[in-house]
């Protein structure tokens, strides 16, 4: 697997956190600029959130190419792959969490 | 029996050549040095010289805050002070000090002879070192900037700081900024590429590791501020309306921009100090790093979501609370990794036996202080609690414990720690434990009663205030703790000049019995044969290594083309790819820093046309610079040992040269991202001076389509020029000179239709903020466009003079490689520009 593809795989699941956070908080941001609703806002953040939440469990589940795992390195890279989208998917349910705690609008 | 690379005896003179091609210069040639050791040695010096006249201004300052009323220092001259004490320690000292530690010791720790560019760390060093006295010396003519060191507009506006201060702080800090993004391109690829072979990832030092997100997060984050300078400048200067209000712009602009450097840098500074931390409690608890691969993707974890942070800096300017609530939400989020280093840190002093030495005692200082700045930062998290002590000492306190418990302990742990592998004498566990203790209680005594001076309402930025208040005993103690600080900094300064004596070789040794390669006996090429490395601890794992590699056992003993080089590895698996030859002692570097010094200091006191000569002075001993770089094949094959060959010369892909352009292109990349954040966030702001809103058409489409059209036209120009090379000889050598020059003219004509369409249509850069971001994309789309105008005619002159060739050809790859970037954003740039305003309602 050439090193680019190794890459993207490692920072694979930071990208989705950081893409999900950048498109929830434009989105809340610029509502007003956009026309949008609280409402439009809220039901756009709960899909996101599930979109970006799928994407990193289907990580922590199908992590770089199994046959690759009889490799020290690879096993390495397969590791830190599924750790981060752990964490990285804490930190998108956390960051939901927002929706449900604060008024809109305020 | 172990299979070495090479055997013994080795051949007589190997060594004595060795050293030959490595001998550092010496005298006032030092000034030409460019080896890692010595630049890494200069720098650590420069980022301690900063760190110490910054201390000076602060106990300046709290010697004018002991007494209520106090007169000693004048209101003006104490704005001054803590704007340069804030921007001195946190763009002078920090940032250096660690980019300095990882420049220095990186190579040992992965067992290369050298960083892959060493005139570009030169260079960096020299700039940063040259661009810092001028900034620093401001101070003496009353010159220095007063706004504070993040400098927030409108106070730093032309209109409320008319005079040169702020300038200073402008044109300053971009430059040396600058110098830190070449240091960072430095260490990505000298971490990516020169690692000894075997050692994978998952073989890599902690701290190598730390740095390799550091220097990640500085090409990503350092680009937001340079652009938030630029266009500060360009108000400034021109009267191009960004952050004022009346003509569309908006302050919060300016924040916005700052803070998205501002917050990953707390992590900037921290993740390496974190490395540090990492290698050193394995080494003083005699057992393995706990959790390594926890730690790895905590740095990396830390890396990320520290770039959702940086609203949290800004709760109290009124945005909305939904918006302060994801800030918040974030803000909690990334104490998870920081959290899990903290653990495996404690986990490793549990499962060892923890050895009481100094380094061990700064790291326990540091857990105590930074947990504690931690917890606070949890609290100011809290938007409620932070509306409390915003602008308050209370957050004085809370970043002083975070960065002088993050960083300044990990760097004395360091200090300590370190010596004995680059001096012949270690230092002094007796002086060291006295510069432990007056640091630890001193920074206690100083800045714990700031939290409740802050929590009863003392703001920040006060040069004096009224008795009665309750502030009293809290700043007299905070001042007495200030000066216990220095004088344990000052115990430690004493200890360095005592017993610190520079060994290149015959240093201490390893005397903490630590397992990382840095611990091999050195020299100024580094380890006399680079080993093969099999686990996170080689000198643990085989207690024979250090004489095995100082025997010539392993490989590259000696040096195969007579020139410096070493062993460029593949990025995840560690595999030996090809043998690079780098750079010796040249003035080129140190000459480029000083013009490109002189050219900002010269504009910065507005001598425009004395700042232009020394810019393209600047340009020539760049030029004349990389002029001796990409040598080509000029030698056979080499064989490094164990049957092993390498060839000499790559191109491509394969080349770190090639890598490093992919990294440049990142930072301008990044860059350009802000500046489409920044049209985007001023259109929400103010709509009505964007063209659907003022009523003011933009240009006729005609124009965009000529400049998307020459663009195009001189990518695919470029494309034919790599095309005509690797086929030269079937073509002749005019098709390549005329395709290059062609493009160059095309490429130039692209940016002219732009600028001219808009010119035509009666947009100007003063009239609002819509007209000077459109000129900015253009101006920065400009600098981009006159580069690669360069590059092309170096290309030109390099394959007149011979040096460009179907196998010679790296400069025509980062050449073709810059263009199509170039094109892409400026297809980008036109797409933004012309299309969003025709779009949005």
């Amino acid at each position: 697997m050439p090193f680019m593809t190794r890459l993207l795989w490692i920072i694979l699941a930071p990208l989705i956190w950081f893409l999900h956070f950048g498109l929830i908080y434009t989105v809340a941001g610029f509502s007003a600029a956009l026309g949008l609703t609280p409402s439009n806002v809220v039901t756009f953040g709960w899909i996101a959130t599930v979109i970006a939440a799928t994407g990193v469990i289907a990580l922590i589940y199908r992590a770089p190419d199994r046959g690759a795992l009889r490799d020290d390195a690879l096993q390495y890279i397969h590791y830190i792959t599924k750790a981060l989208a752990v964490l990285s998917l804490v930190a998108i349910l956390f960051q939901m969490l927002v929706f449900g705690l604060v008024p809109f609008g305020g | 029996m172990k299979d070495y690379p090479n055997s013994l005896p080795r051949p007589k003179g190997e060594l004595a050549e060795l050293e030959e091609i490595w001998r550092p210069p010496r005298g006032i040639g030092l000034l030409s040095a460019v080896n890692n050791t010595q630049i890494g040695l200069f720098y650590i010096g420069a980022a301690l010289l900063f760190f110490i006249l910054a201390g000076i201004l602060a106990l300046l300052m709290r010697l004018q805050l002991a007494v209520p009323h106090n007169d000693l220092i004048e209101q003006g001259t104490y704005n001054q002070l803590f704007t340069m004490h804030g921007t001195v320690m946190m763009f002078l000292f920090a940032v250096p000090v660690v980019e300095a530690i990882g420049v220095l010791l990186l190579p040992q720790m992965l067992a290369a002879r050298d960083l892959p560019f060493p005139r570009l760390s030169a260079f960096a060093f020299w700039a940063y070192f040259i661009g810092g006295l001028f900034f620093f010396a401001s101070l003496f003519f009353d010159l220095a900037p007063d706004g504070g060191w993040f400098m927030y507009p409108p106070l730093t506006g032309s209109q409320y700081s008319p005079g040169s201060n702020a300038d200073f702080w402008l044109l300053g800090i971009g430059f040396i900024e600058i110098s830190a993004i070449a240091g960072a391109i430095e260490i990505i690829i000298g971490i990516l590429l020169t690692r000894a072979p075997g050692m994978t990832l998952d073989k890599m030092p902690v701290f190598a590791w730390s740095m390799l997100v550091f220097a990640g997060m500085v090409v990503f984050a350092f680009p937001a501020v340079i652009l938030a300078t630029i266009l500060l400048e360009l108000e400034r200067a021109f009267q191009w309306p960004f952050f004022i209000a009346a003509k569309g712009g908006d302050p919060l602009l300016w924040q916005h921009l700052f803070w998205f450097f501002g917050h990953p840098e707390v992590y900037i500074i921290f993740l390496p100090a974190a490395g540090m931390v990492s290698m050193i409690v394995p080494t003083m608890t005699g057992v393995p790093l706990v959790g390594y691969r926890l730690i790895v993707v905590a740095l990396v974890a830390t890396g990320f979501f520290s770039f959702g942070l940086w609203v949290h800096h800004m709760f109290a300017t009124g945005i909305p609370e939904l918006s302060l609530a994801f800030f918040s939400a974030a803000s909690m989020a990334v104490a998870i990794p920081s959290g899990i280093q903290v653990f495996s840190w404690i986990a490793t002093f549990a499962s060892g036996k923890l050895r009481i030495t100094v380094p061990s005692l700064f790291i326990l200082g540091f857990l105590a202080i930074f947990v504690i700045g931690g917890l606070t930062g949890i609290m100011v998290a809290m938007v409620p609690f932070d509306w409390q002590v915003h602008d308050s000492f209370f957050i004085v306190a809370h970043l002083h414990y975070v960065l002088f418990g993050g960083l300044v302990f990990p760097v004395f742990a360091a200090i300590y720690y370190w010596t004995p592998a680059l001096s012949s004498r270690a230092l002094s566990e007796r002086l060291g434990r006295w510069s432990f203790s007056l640091q630890f209680i001193g920074f206690n005594v100083a800045f714990f009663p700031m939290h409740i001076a802050g929590l009863l309402g003392m703001p920040r930025r006060v040069y004096t205030y009224p008795e009665g208040l309750g502030w009293e005993w809290y700043n007299y103690i905070s001042t007495i703790g200030a000066f216990i600080v220095a004088s344990g900094v000052l115990v430690c300064l004493a200890d360095l000049a005592r017993n610190f004596r520079f060994a290149q070789k015959g240093s201490a040794g390893n005397v903490w019995r630590a397992g990382t390669l840095e611990w091999l006996p050195n020299d100024s090429y580094g380890s006399r044969s680079i080993p093969s490395v099999n686990s996170l601890e080689p000198l643990w794992d085989d207690p024979k290594l250090s004489d095995d590699v100082k025997a010539g056992r392993y490989y590259l003993p000696g040096s195969a083309t007579g020139r410096r080089e070493t062993i460029i590895t593949s990025p995840v698996d560690a595999v030996a790819q090809y043998v690079v030859q780098v750079s010796g002692p040249s003035w080129r570097s140190f000459f480029a820093a000083v013009f490109t010094a002189a050219f900002f200091m010269l504009l910065t006191i507005k001598f425009v046309w004395l700042a232009m000569i020394f810019g393209v002075l600047a340009t020539a001993m760049v030029i004349a610079w990389i002029w001796q770089t990409d040598p080509g094949m000029n030698h056979a094959p080499v064989n490094i040992g164990g049957g092993v060959t390498l060839p000499v010369y790559m191109t491509g892909p394969s080349s770190h040269s090639w890598w490093a352009m992919v990294i440049l292109l990142l930072v301008a990349a990044s860059l350009f991202i802000s500046l489409i954040f920044s049209y985007l966030y001023l259109w929400t702001v103010a709509p009505e001076v964007w063209p659907q809103g003022s009523g003011k058409p933009p240009p006729d489409l005609f124009w965009p389509a000529a400049s998307a059209a020459f663009f195009i036209g001189s990518s695919m120009l470029m494309m034919l020029a790599g095309h005509f090379l690797t086929h030269g000889l079937r073509y002749g050598i005019w098709p390549l000179r005329f395709g290059l020059a062609l493009a160059a003219a095309m490429l130039g004509a692209a940016l002219f239709f732009e600028l001219y369409g808009h010119w035509e249509s009666g947009l100007r850069p003063v009239d609002d903020s819509y007209g000077a971001l459109v000129y900015t994309f253009i101006a920065i789309e400009g600098q981009l466009v006159a580069a690669a105008i360069i590059m092309a005619l170096y290309s030109i002159a390099r394959d007149i003079f011979g040096k460009l060739s179907p196998v010679r050809r790296a400069t025509l790859d980062n050449t073709v490689q810059f263009w199509h970037y170039t094109v892409g954003q400026g297809l980008l740039g036109l797409v933004i520009v012309h299309g969003f305003p025709r779009v949005a309602t």
